[in-house]
């Protein structure tokens, strides 16, 4: 596919970035936290791509987020130097990578084992480096991190006696709250959750530990947490492209800006038409995606390669057309492609590899 | 191109040959040979009794090399679910290519007419429009394709949906240049959802009689309708005992996944993950695999049953109790709920025998990306 030809052209499925839109969205959330004492740290599990990193960062985002290590890996080697990685990184494989990353990039993990900790601690001795820590802090959610109030008082005590370890802070992930779309409601569920977090950091203040970081939100809650005493950076990944899920949620003014593009490969009844686009280009785990700028058209049914879509019998979609399916969750279906066509106005400008997909070791 | 495939995975994971297949980095894509050939032997031997030829769909996997193993043990040919992964296996020395799919658009329809030209290529056809255009393109090529109208047999997918739209696009498929009919194809998908053996036999042979019936129609109308292609792993031996049925098309039979191995218990489970306990606490595990490693349909562990609390994108949470013995840093390994799904997230396999890793095999090609065919055709 080459730069300039027009987005009717693009063989199919594939990942499309509404470049206008993705921009504007960038530029909102730049906005709002130009309004706050907190900051951004974009979560790029999203997109997984250097280029759309660095283009937030250049909007005002403190460093990143990463999920994976092998995430992180990408991301630094193409110039990107605050990181966070999000996910606990527990293989002493993994954990020699990783100190040898902090010999030249400020990354930081998150730890909530007191085993782990010691690995890091005696691999940052050895590389010669400090590894930046953060306690994750179990706030909401049954995943991992150590449980809020005394515990992670103890915890974070035990972490500052390791030599080679530099505690910056804590990070209680409070979101996302799909299921409370009205946004007052939202914000009175997260602000319980993050009453804990807050009070946390307060606990271990008072032992006269400096905490520099206190990480939280997501999409979602980010008008939440982003003013929320305390908190510091936001993880905020999916206002990039926002997603069918995100639109259903009141408080944000982001617009989808990914879509999958798809070929109408049969019409066996008037009232069906099928197309090349199944859960292998696009993820169902939050529902059907739902077909742009065709109302009557409903995805009903989706297979490793079909999409099944209940049409108007008046329809005229016919077999080679093409139509763009908005996901109903943006991470997991970028997750599944190789590249991006950025296009802007109906032509393609850009194709951008989505260079830390599949980097999950 | 495969050698190439080949050489990049081993490149990337190739240190870890020699490895215990519990020591390797995780998320890890294992790929267990003794088993693999054993399921392979099972169904070559089961076949032999059938009235039906063995056709192996290779969408489950996506690996160049366990689908020469399948025709090596037997299978007439593969099927495959796009014309990429069609060039792949044609690049893999694979003589009998099957797209079990209509192959629309432009560069796909002119990909199909330029393999046709270099293998026997054969795909699925199921509107008049599109059989026209895939005839101008192989006529353009000098190639003739190989058409097998597809028949919805009760699946409710792509297909034609009465016999008279069969005939009438049998009759256009034999009058046009660069195309030859070749038969029916009809998977019987609805019955792979059905989990009551009991059921899902009575509907097959019901779906397979009117699609039998199809291919009569086309026969006494005086066209040629030799092959009638159908099944799942699922299905596979109700179909292929039909004597009307010329080949089944299963592909889950070879690596199988937890979906699977509930409605077809003689084939084992050939693919796990290997995963790593990255946090616990008393009455939850959470290790390193989420959904965006082995898709929606989660995972569980092989050696222990410990149910499901949730997945999440690169967290999977299981509930466990205080016998649980897993700790923080252990490797475990996991079955998958559905495998064409975990497969599509990894660019390699680990194969391993027994314990060690013996190679690192390719999964081509991964992900839907469909860009750039004509010049993949190109890559030999």
């Amino acid at each position: 596919m080459t730069v300039g030809a027009a987005k009717r052209g693009i063989e199919t499925p594939a990942l499309l970035i509404d470049l206008d839109t993705m921009e504007d969205n960038i530029e909102k959330m730049a906005k709002y936290f130009s309004g706050v004492k907190s900051n951004l740290r974009a979560h790029t599990k999203t997109h997984k791509s250097p280029t759309i990193a660095q283009r937030q960062i250049n909007a005002g985002s403190r460093g990143i987020c990463c999920q994976k290590l092998g995430e992180a890996e990408v991301m630094t080697k193409y110039g990107i130097r605050d990181i966070l990685i999000t996910s606990e990184v527990v293989d002493p494989e993994k954990i020699q990578r990783l100190v040898r990353l902090a010999g030249s990039h400020d990354v930081k993990v998150v730890v909530d084992n007191l085993k782990v900790a010691k690995a890091t601690s005696e691999a940052a001795r050895r590389e010669g480096v400090r590894q930046g820590v953060i306690v994750e802090i179990d706030v909401r959610k049954k995943r991992c991190g150590v449980m809020p109030g005394e515990p992670t008082v103890a915890f974070v005590k035990k972490v500052m006696e390791f030599e080679g370890l530099d505690f910056r802070g804590l990070m209680g992930y409070e979101g996302p709250f799909f299921d409370i779309p009205d946004f007052e409601k939202r914000k009175a569920a997260a602000s319980e959750v993050l009453r804990s977090l807050k009070d946390t950091v307060d606990m271990v203040e008072s032992e006269g530990i400096i905490v520099h970081d206190v990480s939280a939100g997501s999409t979602s809650t980010h008008g939440v947490a982003g003013e929320y005493p305390k908190v510091t950076e936001i993880q905020a990944g999916s206002y990039v492209f926002m997603d069918s899920t995100y639109k259903k949620l009141g408080g944000l003014d982001f617009e989808c800006a990914l879509t999958v593009l798809a070929t109408v490969i049969s019409r066996p009844i008037p009232e069906r038409v099928v197309v090349n686009t199944g859960w292998k280009a696009i993820t169902q785990e939050f529902g059907m995606p739902v077909v742009k700028d065709h109302d009557d058209a409903k995805i009903y049914h989706m297979s490793e390669e079909h999409g099944m879509i209940s049409v108007d019998s008046a329809s005229k979609i016919d077999v080679g057309d093409k139509l763009e399916l908005i996901p109903s969750h943006c991470c997991t279906t970028v997750n599944l492609h190789d590249q991006y066509y950025g296009v802007r106005k109906d032509k393609v400008e850009v194709v951008w590899p989505v260079l830390a997909r599949g980097k999950f070791q | 191109m495969i050698d190439q495939a080949h050489e990049r995975v081993r490149a990337i994971y190739g240190s870890e040959i020699g490895c215990k297949r519990n020591e390797l980095i995780t998320p890890a894509l294992i790929l267990d040979l003794k088993v693999l050939r054993r399921n392979l032997d099972v169904m070559a031997e089961l076949m032999k009794t059938m009235p039906a030829k063995l056709r192996a769909h290779i969408k489950v996997h996506k690996s160049p090399d366990i689908a020469r193993m399948q025709i090596e043990a037997g299978a007439i040919g593969v099927g495959t679910a796009t014309i990429w992964e069609a060039i792949v296996m044609a690049r893999a020395g694979i003589k009998d290519v099957f797209v079990i799919n209509e192959v629309v658009g432009q560069e796909k329809i002119r990909t199909a007419a330029l393999l046709a030209g270099e293998v026997p290529l054969k795909v699925a056809v199921d509107d008049i429009t599109n059989a026209e255009a895939l005839s101008e393109a192989a006529r353009q090529a000098g190639s003739q394709i190989g058409c097998l109208i597809e028949v919805d047999t009760g699946m409710i997918r792509c297909g034609v949906t009465s016999p008279e739209q069969a005939l009438r696009l049998a009759h256009r498929i034999s009058e046009l240049p660069g195309l030859r009919l070749e038969g029916l194809t009809g998977y019987e998908g609805h019955c792979s959802r059905e989990p009551d053996k009991a059921k899902r036999e009575p509907m097959a042979r019901k779906a397979m009689e009117y699609f039998v019936s199809v291919a009569d129609l086309i026969i006494r109308n005086g066209l040629p309708c030799p092959i009638l292609s159908a099944a799942g792993t699922a299905t596979w031996e109700i179909t292929a005992s039909n004597p009307r049925i010329t080949e089944i098309q299963p592909g889950s039979y070879a690596t199988m996944d937890g979906y699977h191995a509930r409605m077809e218990p003689r084939f084992k489970q050939a693919i796990s993950v290997l995963a790593t306990i990255i946090s616990r606490r008393s009455e939850l595990i959470v290790t390193d695999v989420g959904k965006k490693t082995v898709g929606a349909d989660e995972a569980v562990f092989k050696d222990y049953d410990y149910p499901i609390l949730r997945y999440d994108e690169e967290h999977g949470i299981h509930n466990i109790d205080d016998s649980c013995r897993l700790s923080v840093g252990d490797k475990t390994e996991l079955f998958c709920g559905y495998t064409p799904f975990a497969v599509n997230y990894f660019d390699a396999y680990y194969v391993v025998e027994g314990d060690t890793v013996v190679d690192i095999w390719p999964i081509v090609p991964r992900g839907p990306q469909h860009g750039g065919l004509l010049n993949a055709l190109k890559d030999r």
